[in-house]
């Protein structure tokens, strides 16, 4: 059972519950069947990738991705 | 933290809001990628290492946090962005709402709010809990996800359009203004 403040965008645009899908493999072909195409790994508007657990040179985009969310909240 | 409060984060927080990041983008993230990978490395490693396993449990866990934390921080900024284009164009404001245009810049601001609310509760939880903004951030992006449905994507199209022509007859207008002036000093200077 899910806390039901969280999976209300996947009811809406797919059509299900995140209830009924039993692992994220299941959610990830829900929403492939809707879109019609494979779901492919991108980097965030190319702004937004962490380092942490890997070894490349992300955590300048990541701290895009902070530096943007503070910008448009000017904080 | 327990194996069991990992995995219940993972099907009670972090599943649902992955859920709704690949159901509103259309593809994965590649931080929330890494962040699994971690996750699960730590996991293989606690379950396979008596000694070491209280430690990467709970470092899994932060992966995962960290996971949900991204995703919902994510969604908040598309749907920001995304009304942020409406928000800010005055006659999107005015021709292309449902509602009126003083109903959306108070929405706006209650998003925003929210938003604010969230980056400071992150801030203010760095190093301790890195999920505790999560239920805020995720407010935020349904409060943004709210104005964007009061815009009716039909006027949206027709609204464009009419710019469109407008700022082509602008643009002819202007032309035969230049040619008919340059025209008109040659014959002066003739």
């Amino acid at each position: 059972m899910t806390n039901n403040i969280y999976g209300s965008f996947f009811s809406r645009l797919i059509g299900k519950s995140v209830d009924s899908q039993a692992n994220l493999e299941e959610v990830n072909k829900e929403v492939e069947s809707i879109k019609d195409e494979k779901l492919h790994i991108r980097a965030y508007k190319s702004s937004a990738v962490p380092t942490r657990g890997n070894i490349f040179k992300y955590r300048k985009r990541d701290d895009k991705l902070d530096e943007k969310i503070d910008s448009y909240l000017s904080i | 933290m327990t194996e069991l409060e990992l995995y219940k984060f993972h099907e009670e927080t972090f599943k649902p809001i992955y859920a709704d990041l690949i159901a509103i983008l259309g593809s994965k993230p590649e931080q929330i990628a890494f962040e699994l990978e971690a996750a699960l490395s730590h996991i293989a490693v606690a379950k396979t290492n008596d000694e070491l396993y209280e430690k990467n449990i709970e470092k899994a866990y932060g992966h995962l946090q960290r996971a949900s934390l991204d995703a919902v921080k994510i969604m908040w900024l598309e749907y920001r962005q995304r009304a942020e284009k409406i928000i800010l164009d005055p006659d999107m404001r005015a021709f292309a709402s449902k509602a009126s245009e003083s109903e959306l810049v108070i929405k706006y601001q209650k998003a925003e709010l929210t938003a604010i609310n969230a980056r400071k509760k992150e801030l203010n939880n760095t190093g301790n809990d890195p999920s505790a903004s999560i239920p805020e951030y995720y407010k935020a992006a349904q409060l943004f996800s709210e104005i964007i449905s009061l815009i009716d994507p039909e006027k949206v199209t027709k609204l464009t359009r009419l710019k469109s022509k407008y700022k082509t007859k602008e643009v002819a207008i202007s032309f035969l203004v230049g040619v008919i002036s340059s025209g008109f000093a040659a014959l002066m200077l003739a």
